[in-house]
Formats: structure tokens, sequence, C-alpha cells
């Protein structure tokens, strides 16, 4: 039996993940503002010499089809898109962060992000329907909705193996399997990382609870968690799963009623308006790895 | 299937819908991109546009066995919720339109 990690040692590995770029903060506080132009967001790019070579790489590679090059970072923000930069650089960020993590049997980084991405898709289609939720932080909320797994996995690699494989083989979430062995599941490890890169209290909150019952998210007015949930769910179902051959999580009847997924067109609108998106993030990842 | 603005031929269908860099809704899913439409959408900074692509009957066919099959086996390792059978039905729907 692997020894088991604690939510200290556990914490003490979350220490040691470098925080995100201060880029990425003004960047945020830049695109809130609706005047903002191309050339004065390029300039907060421009910064940053890492992040400004790979937004020209993307806008320079063949799947946008430029016959000429592009050289300026304006230019290049305005054809990717206002969003689309500031979720490039917050992609690249995160996945910076933990670039040295290595694969293994039983967890592969690589799924993991396509998992993320094809989330954070469906969770911003699903925000854009209600009222309730803020788009762009359902986008951002589908893309970390799983640290805490890389957390784990980066700490005690063998436990997580053990607990993918008792998935698999009694067909419970591996969620589930952590809060039976552990006592809290990576949800919450994802949420202490989530506090020490400083998002807001809603973002966190959304991390901890997606996998929750629903009366445990019931306080909680916005529905980020509820969402959060079913585009995880969403992501899985259609081929982007963050852990092979494990069951998928079943959404609570309060959560799915809550977002009208009950409702079969609904559902199927959602369905249809997020799949092309998910496979355009999942090819620009590909691109940036 | 995504595809440059420049090599677009006027009559296409969009697939999905069409944003602008702030993400304001230009056009919506099944828009017929005509000439003049290609033009604006240009002017407004759109640069790819995913369009609906015809497919051979075989290869379509082929695809669609494929996806169910996939789902099928992607929701026989879970306990069928009645959400998640109703969403297995949904899918099974969106891989056949």
């Amino acid at each position: 039996m692997p020894e088991r990690p604690t939510l200290e040692s556990l914490t003490k590995v979350i220490r040691g993940i470098p925080t995100l770029p201060a880029v990425l903060g003004e960047l945020s506080r830049r695109l809130e503002d609706p005047k903002t132009s191309s050339e004065e967001l390029a300039q907060v790019i421009q910064k940053d010499q890492a992040l400004s070579s790979k937004v020209l790489k993307l806008v320079n590679s063949p799947f946008y089809g430029y016959s000429s090059r592009i050289h300026s970072i304006s230019q290049g923000i305005m054809i990717l898109g206002f969003n689309a930069v500031k979720n490039l650089v917050l992609s690249t960020s995160v996945l910076d962060a933990f670039r040295n993590t290595p694969s293994g049997d039983g967890f592969r980084l690589e799924d993991l992000w396509l998992h993320s991405a094809a989330t954070s898709c469906a969770a911003k289609v699903l925000a854009e329907t209600r009222r309730d939720a803020d788009p762009d932080e359902a986008f951002v909320a589908g893309l970390l909705h799983d640290i805490g797994k890389v957390v784990l996995w980066s700490a005690a690699p063998d436990f997580f193996r053990l607990a993918v494989h008792l998935s698999q083989e009694r067909h419970i979430s591996f969620g589930k399997i952590l809060q039976e062995t552990l006592g809290f599941r990576d949800e919450d490890i994802g949420a202490e990382l989530a506090l020490r890169w400083n998002f807001p209290p809603n973002l966190r909150e959304a991390i901890r609870c997606r996998e929750y019952s629903a009366e445990s998210t019931a306080n909680n007015k916005s529905s980020l968690a509820p969402i959060l949930q079913a585009a995880n769910l969403l992501a899985c179902a259609c081929g982007y799963h963050d852990l092979p051959s494990t069951p998928l999580s079943a959404p609570s009847p309060g959560n799915w009623q809550q977002l009208g997924l009950n409702d079969h067109e609904h559902l199927r609108t959602w369905i249809h308006d997020s799949a092309p998106r998910m496979r355009l993030s999942c090819t620009f990842l590909e691109m940036l790895n | 299937m995504y595809v440059p603005i420049a090599q677009i031929e006027p009559g296409a269908v969009a697939c999905s819908p069409i944003l602008d860099v702030r993400d304001q809704l230009l056009a919506p899913p099944g828009a017929v991109l005509t000439q003049e439409l290609l033009a604006q959408l240009s002017s407004r900074g759109v640069s790819l546009i995913d369009i609906v692509v015809a497919e051979d009957p075989a290869i379509h066919d082929s695809t669609v066995a494929k996806e169910k099959a996939r789902l099928v086996d992607v929701f026989s390792r879970s306990e069928l919720t009645p959400e998640l059978a109703q969403l297995q039905r949904a899918l099974m729907e969106e891989a056949d339109a």
C-alpha cells in the first residue's frame, strides 16, 4: 500500500509552485475596460518576451493560414481576439507552472490539459446562457478545475495510481475514492492552490464544490459550481477524459435542473454549441505544447 | 471545419457562431456567408470561420457508428442515473445530426 499523502504534505508542494505572472492581472484589468485598444494590450504583452513569442507563434501557425508573416503583436491580437489572448496568457502561465511535471502510467498531463481546455469551453458556453454566471470566470474555472490532480500526482504518484485503479475497478469517481481514503478530494487541493494564486473566492469555491452534492452548493448564489460540474461531465463524455477508463461523475439532479439541462432541447443546444469550441480549444493547446 | 476567411466561397454555411474580438455575436450558426457578409466579417477582424463541409456519405456513416460505439463504452462504465441517460441520448442524437 503506497504511503497516503496528507493535506500538510500537499500544502508544502503547493508552496513550491510558482505564482502566476503579473502580466496576467494587468491584462485582466485592461480587458475590463471596454475602451482598451489592441495597441494598449500589445504594450502589456510585450513586457513578457516569452508570451509575445507565443502570441506570434500561434497567429503565424498554419491553423490561421496567413500567407504573409505577422510580426506585430497588436495585429496578432486583432486576429486572435481579446478573450482568446487573455485565455492564451492564462493557459500558458498554468502550463508553465507545471512544465516539469512528468507523465506516467495512470496519468498523462497532456490528457488533463486537453480535458481542462474542453471543460473551460463547455463551461463558458453554458454560462453565456445564464445571468447568474460570468462566462469568462466559467472559462477560467474550467481551465483550473483539475489542478489539484496535478499537485496530487506530483506529490504522491504511487498513491495516485492506486486511486485511479480503485476508481476503475469499483466504478466510483476518483474524487469519492480520495474522500474515502484521504478524507479530502483533489478539489480541496485545487482550491488551496487557487488561494495561493489569489483567485477570487467565487472561483475557489467553484473548484472546491464541483463534485460535491447539490446541498453543499445550495448556499452559493452563483451557478458556477454546477456549471463546472456539468462541463466537466460533458468534456469526459465527448472523449476529453482526464483519467483513462474511469467512470463518469453523475451530476446531482438539483444542479442539472438548476441549469435547465433537464430540458432536452437546451441540453442539445449546449452540446451543439460546445463541441466545435472544444475541438478548436484543444487544437490551440496542442499547438502551444 | 475552420477555414481562413479569404479561402471561403460565397454560399458556404457557418457551422458555429461567428464572434468578433470581444466575443460579440456577428452571425449565428447556419448563416449563409454571402460576399457582403464575408466582407463585413473580415472588416470586423474575423479571420477564421467554422463552415459546414460536405462529407462522403460512407465516411460519414462510419464516423457516426464509431462515435456511437465510443459513447456506449463511456457510459457503460458508470451507473446510469436519469441525468446521465439523458446526456447519452442527447449525445447520440448529436452524433446522428
